[in-house]
């Protein structure tokens, strides 16, 4: 019977031990809800703060959206850490959730593709010092500098 | 009536097998005359975003991604462009000079080259080789019908559409469909290089 009780120990260890590594890391997941059809497309909240490491998750509730870096890899001016990669869901519809890690701190600004021009923007601050960001809202449509002006 | 009686026989081909139909190229490249099923037969001309003339006869013997969209869709067109420049850049980069993106409005009311210009700089596409263009509405109207691409302009001023990016051969017959969003690219990228290959060693 010995081998047999060594045998689920190790498979109780084996289960329990990643579970133990992921709660060690201490990250969080926040959630960014994607709302609206057009004109009243929104991320909420439009500007989270998180620390590196943590897990931001969006949800579509209504209408198809994406969730992109403002990063010359997607055609836009840099609006992200420097050396951070770009990212970009692809297209989003009702009922999708897409989760975007945050690994180094900074300001991490990102439009919707399809609404942008309507001031479909949100930002992500990510670390201890809530910092104001220095990004040129010239380049960028009016409606999403405005949405930025806005935020706290 | 010319254009009218090319369409007609052009109809009288189904779109799929007009996809995925294989003439032989070499001998029909090196004549003057136009393959039947060759987009070359419009005469339209476009006026591109630079404010110049372009017909598509003039991409002859270099493949041409088309798509069709409108500048203020708040919808999916973003996503078309975002999906034809994924094409384009899939494509290696030492063929890519050698491939042309007609991007073609259907919003003629609203699309004017100085519209298109605009656009064209702020998605960062006013470079070598991409046209953004418009026309008289029966040629955009013919070039949609020889495409396969559906839209019909709504109430509100937006247009319903297919969602389609197109590659033409050197003779300007279809030889490649991308429909839907967000599809991969690597198989039309391929057969673009293959057309550019195949076209050099003629």
């Amino acid at each position: 019977m010995k081998p047999i009780y060594s045998i689920v120990i190790a498979l109780f260890l084996a289960w329990i031990e990643p579970v133990q590594a992921f709660q060690q890391t201490n990250a969080d997941t926040l959630t960014v809800e994607v709302l609206g059809t057009g004109a009243d497309a929104r991320f909420v909240p439009a500007l989270i703060q998180v620390a590196p490491g943590d897990l931001v998750r969006f949800v579509v509730i209504e209408g198809m959206h994406t969730v992109t870096a403002y990063h010359p890899d997607n055609r836009r001016p840099v609006r992200i850490p420097e050396s951070v990669s770009a990212f970009d869901s692809g297209m989003l519809k009702e009922g999708d959730i897409w989760f975007l890690q945050i690994t180094k701190e900074g300001i991490y600004d990102y439009f919707c593709l399809p609404h942008e021009r309507l001031g479909h923007v949100g930002r992500i601050v990510a670390g201890k010092e809530w910092k104001t960001a220095e990004y040129d809202n010239s380049l960028i449509p009016k409606a999403a500098a405005q949405t930025y002006n806005s935020l706290p | 009536m010319r254009t009218l009686l090319i369409l007609s026989a052009f109809l009288l081909n189904s779109m799929p097998v007009m996809a995925q139909h294989h003439h032989g190229g070499s001998a029909s490249l090196k004549a003057e005359k136009v393959p039947e099923h060759s987009l070359y037969h419009l005469k339209a001309e476009w006026t591109t975003h630079r404010n110049e003339s372009v017909t598509l006869r003039q991409f002859k013997g270099q493949p041409v991604i088309v798509v069709m969209f409108y500048g203020n869709c708040t919808q999916v067109c973003p996503i078309l462009i975002r999906d034809t420049w994924r094409l384009y850049n899939s494509v290696d980069e030492s063929m890519r000079g050698s491939v042309n993106v007609l991007a073609v409005s259907f919003d003629r009311e609203n699309d004017s080259p100085e519209v298109l210009r605009k656009y064209a700089e702020y998605e960062q596409l006013n470079i070598d080789g991409w046209h953004f263009v418009t026309a008289k509405e029966t040629d955009i109207r013919s070039l949609a019908m020889m495409l396969g691409v559906q839209y019909v302009k709504q109430g509100n001023g937006e247009f319903a559409h297919s969602n389609l990016v197109s590659v033409l051969d050197a003779e300007g017959k279809v030889a490649v469909r991308v429909e839907g969003l967000n599809q991969p690219m690597a198989s039309a990228a391929l057969k673009i290089e293959n057309m550019l290959k195949q076209h050099t060693m003629q």
